[in-house]
């Protein structure tokens, strides 16, 4: 049917393009038409969800990435030595 | 904290030296810098701190500056060492335009539902668990390591150091929508190493 | 002022927000749940308290089928309501595991029609059979989740196949008899889903 083709979408936010908006949706970036489709794909497809969950795991576990670090001793007492100085400077 | 420094109170200056250290040292290394630069680096931005104390006007936070001193430090340090350009002025290009995943993860116009997935994700067991693990904690700093060198800043800045997104681009001087975009980029990024190791 | 409105809402199991997580407070007897505002309310959506109108309610299918009194103006967005606050009147009991295969099989068979019509099978036949698997998956099941979840996919197939068939007014037409389907049973309106509540407006504007 040659004809449907031509008006044979709706607007619809489709996986493809899901992946791409979950920082937006997150910030409120998005324009409210557009979170509402993005809404309504979630409600139809499992997949989507669990990528958002891997995505929010993902953000969530970041902060718990970051490598301890502690300034060394020398660098602790260079450090103080010029707070000092610079107290002693006025 | 701020007027404890100007009074001279060195037990608050110590104090603020451990709370921000590993943040600035995380950065800079997110910025580019090895280990030993970016232990200079940090030095450098406390000692500009103390040498800019009396005109901080807190129109931003102590953190916020402090970054932002750091930012200058690591790019004062990259431009003498002719190493990279300012941040700023790395075009949009190549990043922006590429899709978080290959596109043959998707359907083609004529598959049985288009632009939904070819190759759903499979679902990680106990996905906030087991991120959390020391195993892959080890692999989340891999995957970030790993990020080209824009995204690795903001993600650090966003995610691992919980900046805020107008924080982030007053610091970068980019517009909130960039830094979105390479925020963005950088955790899919992430996710898709993460993915590959689950998955195997 | 502008006078209260009620629209329906679907939530998930325990009545939770499916995209903010907020977990509304529930009728007790007859007395309806606490007004909840949007905006500033921690967990519930920055813009507002949203629900939809029942022309609305088979593109937002979850678990649990609840009629809400909105206050405040009302915002349109494309398919649902923003009001300031609102609050949950009732639980829609009809709308349950039950209901929900049943409109998963009606629509997989709607799906199936669809995609009948002559040129459908090229275009449509892969998804109508996949409406027909998830109308079984939720036919063989207990729980909330996967049917509610069936009744939402099948509803979706069976507008998208109509889409891809025969256009947008196939489509339009489609989602206007699942609207119709879960407002009323065979039985009529009055011993619909819906019960006693329709969407009215109780303003005089």
């Amino acid at each position: 049917m040659a004809d449907s083709h031509r008006n044979s979408t709706i607007d619809e936010v489709t996986c493809r393009e899901f992946v791409e908006l979950i920082t937006d949706y997150w910030e409120g970036a998005l324009p409210g038409e557009r979170t509402e489709l993005v809404e309504q794909h979630l409600v139809i497809c499992d997949s989507c969800k669990t990528y958002l969950e891997q995505f929010e795991a993902l953000v969530e576990a970041l902060p718990g990435a970051a490598e301890p670090e502690s300034p060394t001793r020398e660098a602790e007492q260079t450090l103080l030595a010029a707070f000092r100085e610079w107290r002693a400077g006025g | 904290m701020l007027s404890a420094l100007r009074d001279g109170d060195e037990s608050a200056f110590a104090e603020l030296v451990r709370r921000y250290h590993g943040s600035l040292k995380r950065v800079a290394r997110s910025f580019g810098a090895g280990e030993s630069v970016a232990e200079e680096i940090v030095q450098e931005t406390w000692l500009g701190m103390l040498r800019g104390l009396d005109r901080f006007e807190q129109r931003s936070s102590l953190k916020t500056w402090l970054f932002g001193i750091l930012k200058n430090q690591a790019r004062g340090r990259a431009a003498r060492e002719r190493r990279s350009v300012p941040f700023s002025a790395l075009g949009e290009g190549e990043e922006a335009d590429r899709p978080s995943l290959e596109p043959g993860r998707f359907q083609g116009a004529d598959g049985t539902w288009p632009n939904h997935w070819a190759t759903p994700p499979r679902p990680w067991e106990d996905p906030h668990r087991r991120l959390a693990s020391l195993e892959l904690r080890e692999h989340l700093r891999r995957a970030l390591a790993a990020l080209p060198e824009r995204q690795r800043v903001v993600v650090t800045l966003r995610d691992v150091e919980g900046l805020d997104a107008a924080e982030v681009s007053e610091l970068l001087e980019v517009s909130e929508g960039n830094q979105r975009v390479l925020l963005h980029r950088g955790r899919a990024a992430v996710r898709n190493a993460l993915e590959e190791l689950i998955d195997g | 002022m502008n006078g209260t409105v009620v629209a329906y809402k679907f939530l998930r199991s325990g009545a939770v927000g499916p995209f903010s997580g907020f977990r509304w407070p529930r009728p007790a007897g007859d007395r309806p749940g606490e007004w909840v505002e949007g905006g500033g309310t921690a967990g519930v959506c920055d813009d507002g308290i949203h629900a939809c109108e029942a022309r609305h309610l088979p593109l937002w299918i979850w678990e649990e089928l609840w009629a809400v009194e909105l206050d405040g103006p009302l915002q349109p967005g494309r398919a649902k309501l923003r009001a300031r606050r609102g609050r949950l009147l009732h639980r829609v009991d009809r709308w349950s595991p039950v209901s929900a295969r049943a409109f998963a099989d009606a629509c997989a068979g709607r799906a199936e029609e669809h995609v009948a019509a002559p040129g459908g099978a090229a275009t449509a036949a892969g998804m109508a059979a996949d409406g027909r698997a998830a109308a079984a998956a939720a036919a063989n099941s207990e729980d909330p989740y996967v049917t509610a979840r069936g009744a939402a996919v099948c509803a979706y197939i069976a507008a998208t196949t109509a889409l891809r068939v025969a256009g947008h007014a196939a489509y339009r037409a489609e989602r206007a008899w699942q609207a119709e389907w879960l407002l009323s049973t065979a039985d009529g309106p009055e011993s619909g889903l819906l019960g006693r509540f329709q969407a009215r407006r109780r303003d005089s504007v």
